[in-house]
């Protein structure tokens, strides 16, 4: 199966009278990782249910390989949404595996030997006896094996160890690589997955506030690094999300782009300029507009 | 890399369903059957030590009449919201789940149904070693006809007892504790007490074939309001299940 395409259209979910999506459009092209960002509640996980079939939307639209999925056979096969611990069978691990890949068409079953084998899950035990840390690997393992054309995995590192964490990333862009299919992340740490982003997508409070590739995003800001007299002197009156001072040293990040005069002045006050994280650039969006002032 | 693919044809996510809630409610029935044929051939062989004596099948027909139904209406409505976010999670439509929790409530039905004159016969040999004697009609002698019609008005019973179980669950499932309580009596009531009264002493008064009629009925209309509420059920998320 190739790549699905997914595409929302003014997507708004509601909860009675909560508005958990509002509004919310953007596309990501098929054979792309996408990280999808925002803050507890800003409604990344109603986004992804809802592109999963889990639910249907309230108002607008979701194309997923340009067909809505809600009980869209052909489609829904296509798509795997793998939530924090996994919607998996209350069975064994190895009949947990041997549900999935019955019915997966695209399941890979020596990919899954292999990263059951990595994150040392046990075959035998009890789904139910897993601790919250290989219930996500479990998760984990399901959601790659799979190789479904989308791909979405919700927090799916949560509990998990440093080492299994950076197994599942290591694995994900491996096998991304080899069998590049369209893959959504949600995530919190931002570090540690913003290197496998090829999009970005950021909402908050239900709305979107990015939707961009990370190439744009990094070049959406700056950060300045020299001496801490001339960085305060080239930062004045500009927006800083940013400031970190070690001895007479001091970073700032900036959020804008700079032109061709302000990077000959940098240069001249012998200060290094660089892309700006995105995890600097996510908490300056996301915070309370008090906070932003 | 290469996908490990069987040489021979896939079968259907329909019938894979149906192969997995059969799995699952068969490692119950390995337990629940032998349960079931055992506890009144324990009641008659306390009965025969204290030296009192049987001229019904009053324990076995209770037993037989309600431990299946009562046992499939719990299986159904544990299947059903036990299932629900599992399928759809690994890509398969709500539609067909509903449909494999049918074909699945109406082979264990037929299954418990054919099981129950064994319990009978058992009845039979153990009355007989006792010397007790049976009253006509009771047993294998079906008010509703012969063996044949103890059968089917048992699989009815026993499919119209899951399928209810199911339309409880996916209601509780899909409106929440308040609303699933009062919707009951809709999905539970009306339809339980169809079932109940047709299979209690009320229902002699009732032809066996109107008696069989009305059972399909029920389970027609209950598998239908199954299937339309499955089919529009949102996935709760993981700390609401």
């Amino acid at each position: 199966m190739t790549p699905f395409r997914l595409e929302l259209q003014s997507l708004s979910v509601r909860y009675g009278a909560t508005r958990a999506l509002d509004g919310v459009g953007f596309t990501v092209e098929p054979g792309t990782i996408c990280g999808l960002l925002g803050r507890n509640g800003s409604g990344k996980t109603t986004l992804l249910s809802t592109v999963a079939a889990f639910r249907r939307p309230t108002a607008g639209r979701v194309l997923v390989d340009g067909e809505t999925p809600f009980e869209n056979a052909r489609v829904m096969a296509g798509i795997c949404l793998v939530r924090e611990g996994g919607d998996v069978l209350d069975d064994r691990v190895d009949a947990a595996l041997r549900y999935a890949a019955r019915i997966r068409s695209t399941w890979d079953a020596s990919l899954a030997a292999r990263l059951v084998e990595r994150f040392e899950l046990p075959r035998r035990a009890s789904v139910k006896a897993l601790s919250r840390g290989k219930r996500s690997a479990l998760g984990a393992v399901i959601g790659l094996a799979s190789r479904a054309p989308l791909t979405l995995f919700d927090e799916v590192y949560l509990g998990m160890d440093a080492p299994s964490r950076y197994a599942f990333y290591d694995e994900l862009l491996a096998d991304y690589m080899a069998h590049p299919r369209t893959i959504v992340l949600s995530s919190h740490l931002i570090d540690e997955v913003e290197r496998l982003f090829e999009h970005v997508v950021i909402i908050d409070h239900g709305r979107l506030l990015v939707a961009d590739t990370s190439e744009s995003l990094a070049r959406s800001g700056v950060t300045v690094t020299g001496p801490a007299d001339a960085v305060d002197a080239f930062v004045a009156g500009a927006n800083v999300l940013r400031r970190q001072e070690l001895g007479r040293t001091a970073a700032v990040t900036l959020h804008g782009h700079l032109d061709t005069e302000a990077e000959r002045r940098a240069s001249e006050l012998g200060l290094t300029l660089g892309a700006v994280g995105l995890q600097d650039l996510f908490v300056h969006l996301t915070a309370p507009e008090k906070d932003a002032a | 890399m290469t996908s490990s693919r069987s040489t021979h044809p896939r079968p259907t996510p329909q019938r894979v369903a149906v192969a997995v809630l059969m799995t699952s409610l068969g490692r119950v029935l390995v337990w629940f059957v032998p349960i079931v044929l055992a506890v009144p051939i324990v009641l008659y062989a306390l009965i025969a030590a204290l030296g009192g004596e049987l001229d019904g099948s009053g324990v076995m027909m209770g037993v037989a009449n309600n431990a299946p139904a009562w046992f499939l209406f719990a299986m159904g409505a544990s299947l059903t919201t036990q299932y629900l976010p599992v399928n759809v999670a690994h890509g398969m439509t709500r539609r067909s789940l509903a449909t494999a929790l049918s074909w699945t409530f109406l082979a264990a039905a037929a299954l418990l149904a054919l099981v129950l004159p064994i319990g009978f016969v058992i009845e039979a040999w153990v009355f007989e070693a006792y010397g007790w004697t049976r009253e006509a009609g009771i047993g294998l002698a079906s008010p509703l006809g012969g063996l044949g019609a103890l059968i089917v008005d048992a699989f009815l019973r026993f499919a119209a007892m899951a399928s209810i179980g199911a339309l409880a669950a996916i209601t509780y499932y899909r409106c929440g504790a308040w609303w699933g309580s009062l919707a009951a009596l809709a999905t539970v009531g009306a339809p339980g007490a169809i079932v109940i009264y047709l299979s209690g002493d009320l229902g002699a008064w009732v032809a066996p074939s109107v008696t069989m009629a009305v059972l399909a009925a029920t389970i027609a209309v209950v598998n239908l309001s199954l299937h339309a509420l499955v089919r529009g059920a949102t996935i709760r998320s993981k700390e609401a299940q």
